[in-house]
């Protein structure tokens, strides 16, 4: 739905021109009309307050956490790219990758009762390889059940893959 | 004359080590951008096991497609553009499911009064972040966060730069709004 235009302030100026204005950085650099105009002053005002907290919040370094780029290398060495057709038909195949199998797959693990993490995912075919973390105030063997019937589920309703095994490992525990 | 440290090998080099199968080339690649890809992550998904997910994901989609990289943008314009894609992807998936930001992203304060008004004005700012679509929640942290130019978002997205433009307007919009109605709420004699 196209949106509508923004509502000129009182003096007719643009409110859109105002929030660029504030936005590249130039929220103090204030034209005549603006330096005598209490409407835009205004808009200004609130504009530079919410670019200044933002601006707070991207001092903030993030940094990949401990073994990260370990854990990349080792999908990377392990990497069984693969696709998976899921529709043959006369006017042609449809596939799509194992990315979007792994993608989707971890996705639906986690919002599985006890998976704390999915540490590792691959897809190769109809078979699908996944390492976990499980919550050890459930029952493993619960947790897994519940886990491959969220991630077959899921993967037929989104991709239109039907997954024939799902092999899972589950590498570490922990209490919550 | 001390010659200093060995110049770093360019991103591209490597790129074309990394499409050869050096699997090594690949590996510094990853451990020169790991911050930036789990950042952007990060950022994108407010969960640091999803970050750390999407981010692993998109490194071994970059893996798969390297021969995809034509070299006329720089690598981090292309992984950018694979990030985002897979948290844009992982939203899609997920929407409706909510996520707090790790406290360690929160800007302390001067003391603890402060860093109690700082950290829920912050947490309203990731708040507003949270409600925006993916794609304008995308476009909104390459800008913002990543300083990344009104044309270099657009390379990323594959959008023009005048949606570029209106997802950022819509973005900051959102965000004074947000603001406005947490300083209306703390003027009300009973908040």
């Amino acid at each position: 739905m196209p949106e509508s235009p923004p509502v000129p302030l009182p003096c007719g100026q643009d409110p859109d021109d105002l929030v660029d204005q504030v936005w590249d950085g130039h929220g103090r650099d204030l034209t005549e009309h603006q330096r005598s105009c209490p409407h835009c002053q205004q808009r200004l005002r609130r504009h530079r307050r919410a670019h200044a907290l933002v601006t707070d919040l991207r001092r903030v370094r993030i940094q990949a956490p401990t073994g990260f780029a370990h854990r990349v290398m080792g999908r990377v060495r392990h990497d069984d790219a693969d696709e998976v057709a899921i529709h043959v038909g006369r006017t042609g195949t449809t596939s799509v990758s194992a990315t979007v199998v792994e993608l989707v797959a971890t996705v639906a693990a986690h919002d599985v009762p006890g998976i704390v993490q999915v540490r590792n995912v691959g897809a190769r075919g109809a078979t699908l390889r996944m390492t976990v973390t499980v919550d050890l105030d459930r029952p493993i063997p619960d947790t897994i059940a519940a886990l491959r019937s969220a991630v077959a589920r899921t993967l037929l309703r989104l991709v239109g893959v039907t997954i024939e095994a799902i092999d899972v490992t589950v590498r570490d525990v922990v209490e919550s | 004359m001390n010659p200093g440290p060995p110049r770093e090998v360019a991103d591209t080099t490597l790129v074309a080590a990394s499409r050869d199968g050096d699997d090594r080339a690949f590996e510094e690649l990853v451990r020169r951008h790991s911050d930036l890809a789990y950042g952007v992550a990060l950022r994108m998904l407010r969960d640091p096991h999803d970050a750390e997910d999407a981010a692993q994901a998109a490194f071994v989609r970059a893996w798969r497609s390297l021969d995809n990289f034509r070299g006329d943008a720089r690598f981090t314009t292309w992984l950018y553009r694979i990030v985002a894609n897979t948290c844009i992807d992982y939203l899609r998936v997920h929407a409706g499911r909510t996520t707090t930001l790790p406290p360690s992203l929160v800007e302390p304060g001067a003391g603890p009064a402060d860093r109690a008004v700082a950290a829920s004005v912050a947490d309203v700012v990731e708040d507003a972040i949270a409600t925006l679509a993916p794609g304008d929640r995308a476009a909104f942290l390459l800008r913002t966060m990543e300083q990344l130019s009104y044309a270099e978002v657009a390379t990323v997205l594959e959008i023009s730069t005048s949606a570029v433009r209106s997802r950022l307007r819509r973005s900051r919009r959102v965000i004074a709004d947000a603001l406005d109605d947490v300083e209306h709420d703390q003027e009300r004699p009973d908040a």
